[in-house]
This record gives structure tokens, C-alpha cells and sequence, in this order.
């Protein structure tokens, strides 16, 4: 029988309602037409991930990949939209492209030039283990969550106006690229943290999906947000239970239930549209 | 406060490439002027100009005395501007009461809360532009038209000295055109001034005040009957327009207004 309340159980509880609130920066990826960003950001995060294990080995000396992996995912992030230019579709979508595919070089270059024993700690971020999370790394995590919260709250209103009139909002006297930048550095840093608790792999699946899937059912950005972060919560939590209980992996399990939320809401609404 | 908006060499560049050229003008506020010229003219980079939202690379702006490029914020707080419907992204799913408050709450400081006294406005706007029964709508579900009127309200919302409207009447029905043509005369009244980058000018042709005909070059600006001679119309829509005879207002007739 498995005891729920074990530590590393706790550690994983908080973990997915911290990656349920870091999964709202998808809702404002989808919002903002650039959905994949996310996804990008913490593949991103491998190559932070590479240079700081590449470092600790060169160097000799222990060096936190965690700071690495969001500092670059978070970095990527901005670089994307500052290589938009000017933030229409087809250069974000190039730029995100071009990225991600300088991020990946640079994990699999270095990622070769480590020993086995380093390897691992770089694998560890391409297919994460949310119950293998230690309490170091719940307040990483949290401190970083809590911080994209916090702007995420204030700045609601800009984000919601840009997202919808980026122009109109210009207009209005809103920074629109001051905004477009913090944004892309809140969605890229939220991507670091996805794949630091369940790996970069799934991020797709895990910040992506659910908010695809809650869009299909929102009528307001507020109830939207929300709604993502509950609907990533609670198949969190549930794909969590069910990978104790059917002993498979839990980041698989989770993101094998938030793809499925989508399928089914998708078939769902095309269903009703029909009807 | 110079009761104008003037242009003097304004020439804005993107990627080396010249999109306005050495355009001075003087409009003056209150008065209806709208903006004519093929696709690409530069048009909606004039308004934008207009607004501090595009740098120009030389000349110099100046709106009812205020500078944009050096306080843009100041020119904001005088001048609405209501971009293409083209430009808005439907995937956000957003109220209309909530695209109305965005003229209120655009300028307040952060973190922008709304109030309960804001509420009476949004709907009093609304109702001006005959949306007041659709406050909790989401603007997604509205029609082409339906749509333009709220972004009207939420322009009007904020009170301009100068309202800029970029193609306004695109997929709009009659009625909506309509509606919109008779408060933007109610405006005029209340010495707004209205600047309306259009393809069709024959809507509002009794109401123009001043023509500016622009192909990256300013061509003419002026009453309509000084400006609407066959070889400026040339310009803008090909040998084939030419200007109505016996009418009260100069309505133009042409092929294909795109050019």
C-alpha cells in the first residue's frame, strides 16, 4: 500500500499545482499566436542545462543547472521576440524555429563531451520525474512560480489588451514592446520550470495542451486563465494518483491525460458545432 | 493649444525603405478630413505617425501643439485611434463590455482596477452607438458591424479632441455605416476632429471638409472640390474615375478603387 502522504508524494502534490499556475503562461502563448513559445523555451532549457553541467565538469566544482535551464529558457524566450521583430506570425514562428534549433545544437554538443555520471543530471530535464523532486527544488520552484504570478496579476490588463489590439493598445498609451518583452520572458521562464518537473519533452503536452483544451471553453481571459490552471491541476493530480497505482511513469501518465482532455474536448466542440 | 495637427517633411523609413516621403500639411481641428490613396500609399503609417506610435526618420509632428515622438503619452490622452478590424485577434475571448473599459482603464496606472463608477460610462457608450443590449456579449460572436460600433464606443469612451478611424467602413453594413457616419458628425459638432483613412469617400461625401490624396508623397490636401480634379484622381484610382457632374458633393466614380 502506498502511504499518500510520504514525502516525496508531498513534494510531487505541490509540484503539479506549481506547474498548474506556471501553466497559464500557455493560455497567454495561445493567446498571443505564439503557442508553441513554451514548448520552445524549455527544450531551450536544455542547453542552459548542458552549460552548466559542461561548467561543473570542467571546472570540477558543483554548479546548479536549475538557474541555467530557466535563466536560458527565460533568454531564448526574449530573443525570440526581439529576433520578431516586429511580432507578426510568420517571423515569431521563424524566430522561435531558429531558437530552439541553437539551443538544441548547443545540448547536443556538449551533452557529448560529458561523461555518463553528467549525462544523467541532463536527462534528468529532457524526461523530468515529478517524484523525484527534492525540497530544494520545490522552493526553486516556487519562488520562481510565485515571481511569474505576480507580474502575471498586475500586468492582467496589458497583457489581455495586447494580446487582443496590440495596435489599438499602442494607442492607448501602453508599452506594448515593454509588455511583449516581460511577457515572453514570463511564458520562456514558466517553460524552464515545466521541464525542471516533468522534462522538456512533455511540455507540449503539459503546458500546451491543457490550455488549448481550456480555451475551447472560456469566454473570458480571466475564466480562461483559471481554467487552465485548474484543468492542469487536477489531470496533474489525477495522472499522478493513477501512476502510483498502475506503477507508470507519472510524467507520461499526466501528460497522457492533458493530451486526451484535448482530444476530447476538441471532438466535443466540433460535435456540438455541428449539432 | 494650436487647434491643428501639422506635418512639416515628415518622412518615415522601415528597412531602408521610404514609406512616407516629405509630407507637410496642416489640418485643422475641429474638421472632418479624410485620407485617400492606392494600397501601400502609406496611409495608416501617417495615422500612426500621428499618434507617436512610428517614428519618422526626419520632419517634424505636431498635434494640437503637443510633439508625439517626444510625448507620446500626452498625444494618447488627445487622440483616439481606432486601427483596421483586420489587426484584432479573435482568439481572445473577451467581453464587449470588456474591449469598451480598455478606453477607460488604458488611462489609469497600473494596475489599471476598475471601478464601479466606470461601469454607467461603458454603457452609456454603448448605448450611443445603439449596443446597448449586448454589454456581457463576447465580441468574437458579433458581426463585422456590430463589432466596428464597439470599437467606436470604446474609442469615443475616452473623450479625444482628435478621433483617427483606419478604414472604418471595411465589411460593415449599411446601417452600421450609416449610424456611424451621423455620430461622427454629432462629433464634429462637439469640435473633435476626425481624421478617416477610407477607400470610398462617396459615404461621407457631403461631410469632408478636407481631402488628402497621399502615395507616399503627399499628391494634395484640401476642400474636396479643389483636390478632386481628374488628374489627382488619376493617381489614386487609375484614368477611369472621374468626379460626378450636378451632384451636391463631389462623388466619385471609379473601376476597381484598389487599383
Amino acid at each position: 500500500m502506498v502511504d499518500l502522504l510520504a514525502p516525496f508524494l508531498i513534494r510531487a502534490y505541490v509540484a503539479v499545482v506549481l506547474s498548474g499556475v506556471a501553466a497559464s503562461a500557455g493560455s497567454v502563448a495561445v493567446l498571443r499566436g505564439v503557442s508553441y513559445l513554451p514548448a520552445e523555451a524549455s527544450h531551450a532549457a536544455l542547453g542552459g542545462v548542458s552549460i552548466a553541467v559542461f561548467l561543473g565538469f570542467v571546472l570540477g566544482t558543483e554548479v546548479d543547472p536549475f538557474y541555467f535551464a530557466v535563466l536560458f529558457s527565460a533568454a531564448s524566450a526574449v530573443l525570440v521576440a526581439y529576433a520578431g521583430g516586429r511580432l507578426d506570425k510568420e517571423s515569431l514562428n521563424a524566430a522561435l524555429g531558429g531558437v530552439m534549433a541553437v539551443s538544441l545544437s548547443i545540448y547536443a554538443l556538449l551533452r557529448g563531451l560529458v561523461p555518463a555520471n553528467f549525462k544523467v543530471v541532463i536527462d534528468g530535464y529532457l524526461v523530468g520525474d515529478v517524484l523525484l523532486l527534492t525540497n530544494k527544488d520545490l522552493m526553486q520552484l516556487g519562488i520562481t512560480v510565485g515571481v511569474a504570478l505576480f507580474f502575471e496579476v498586475l500586468f492582467y490588463r496589458e497583457v489581455m489588451y495586447i494580446c487582443f489590439d496590440s495596435e489599438g493598445a499602442e494607442a492607448m498609451g501602453i508599452k506594448v514592446k515593454f509588455y511583449d518583452y516581460l511577457m515572453f520572458f514570463l511564458m520562456g521562464l514558466s517553460g524552464g520550470l515545466m521541464s525542471k518537473i516533468f522534462g522538456s519533452l512533455l511540455v507540449f503536452a503539459l503546458v500546451l495542451a491543457p490550455a488549448a483544451a481550456a480555451r475551447m471553453f472560456s469566454a473570458h481571459v480571466r475564466t480562461y486563465l483559471i481554467n487552465t490552471m485548474i484543468l492542469t491541476i487536477v489531470l496533474g493530480m489525477v495522472g499522478l494518483f493513477a501512476s502510483i497505482y498502475l506503477d507508470l511513469p507519472s510524467s507520461g501518465m499526466i501528460a497522457g491525460l492533458t493530451s486526451a482532455a484535448y482530444v476530447v474536448s476538441l471532438l466535443y466542440f466540433k460535435a456540438m458545432k455541428k449539432g | 493649444m494650436t487647434d491643428s495637427i501639422i506635418t512639416n517633411g515628415l518622412t518615415v523609413t522601415f528597412d531602408g525603405r521610404r514609406v512616407l516621403e516629405d509630407v507637410t500639411l496642416q489640418i485643422p481641428v475641429p474638421s472632418i478630413t479624410v485620407i485617400i490613396g492606392p494600397n501601400g500609399a502609406g496611409k495608416s503609417v501617417f495615422l500612426r505617425s500621428l499618434i507617436g506610435s512610428i517614428k519618422p526618420s526626419s520632419g517634424s509632428i505636431s498635434v494640437l501643439g503637443v510633439d508625439p515622438v517626444a510625448y507620446p503619452d500626452k498625444v494618447k490622452r488627445l487622440v483616439s485611434y481606432v486601427a483596421q478590424k483586420e489587426k484584432f485577434s479573435y482568439a481572445v475571448p473577451i467581453g464587449v463590455n470588456e474591449v469598451v473599459m480598455m478606453g477607460l482603464l488604458a488611462d489609469k496606472s497600473i494596475p489599471r482596477v476598475h471601478t464601479k463608477s466606470d461601469d454607467p460610462k461603458v454603457k452609456e457608450a454603448l448605448k450611443v452607438v445603439d449596443m446597448g443590449d449586448q454589454y456581457e456579449r463576447p465580441f468574437d460572436k458579433l458581426s463585422g458591424g456590430q463589432q466596428q460600433r464597439v470599437l467606436l464606443a470604446r474609442s469615443i469612451i475616452r473623450q479625444p479632441r482628435v478621433l483617427i478611424l483606419d478604414e472604418p467602413f471595411n465589411a460593415v453594413d449599411v446601417a452600421t455605416q450609416n449610424m456611424m457616419i451621423e455620430y461622427l458628425q454629432r462629433l464634429r459638432g462637439k469640435d473633435v476632429g476626425i481624421i478617416i483613412v477610407t477607400h470610398d469617400t462617396n459615404p461621407l461625401a457631403c461631410l469632408i471638409e478636407h481631402i488628402m490624396i497621399l502615395n507616399k508623397r503627399l499628391i494634395d490636401f484640401g476642400p474636396p472640390k479643389k483636390v478632386l480634379r481628374p488628374e489627382v484622381l488619376a493617381a489614386v484610382y487609375g484614368n477611369n474615375a472621374r468626379v460626378l457632374d450636378g451632384e451636391p458633393c463631389p462623388i466619385i466614380v471609379t473601376g476597381d478603387i484598389h487599383g
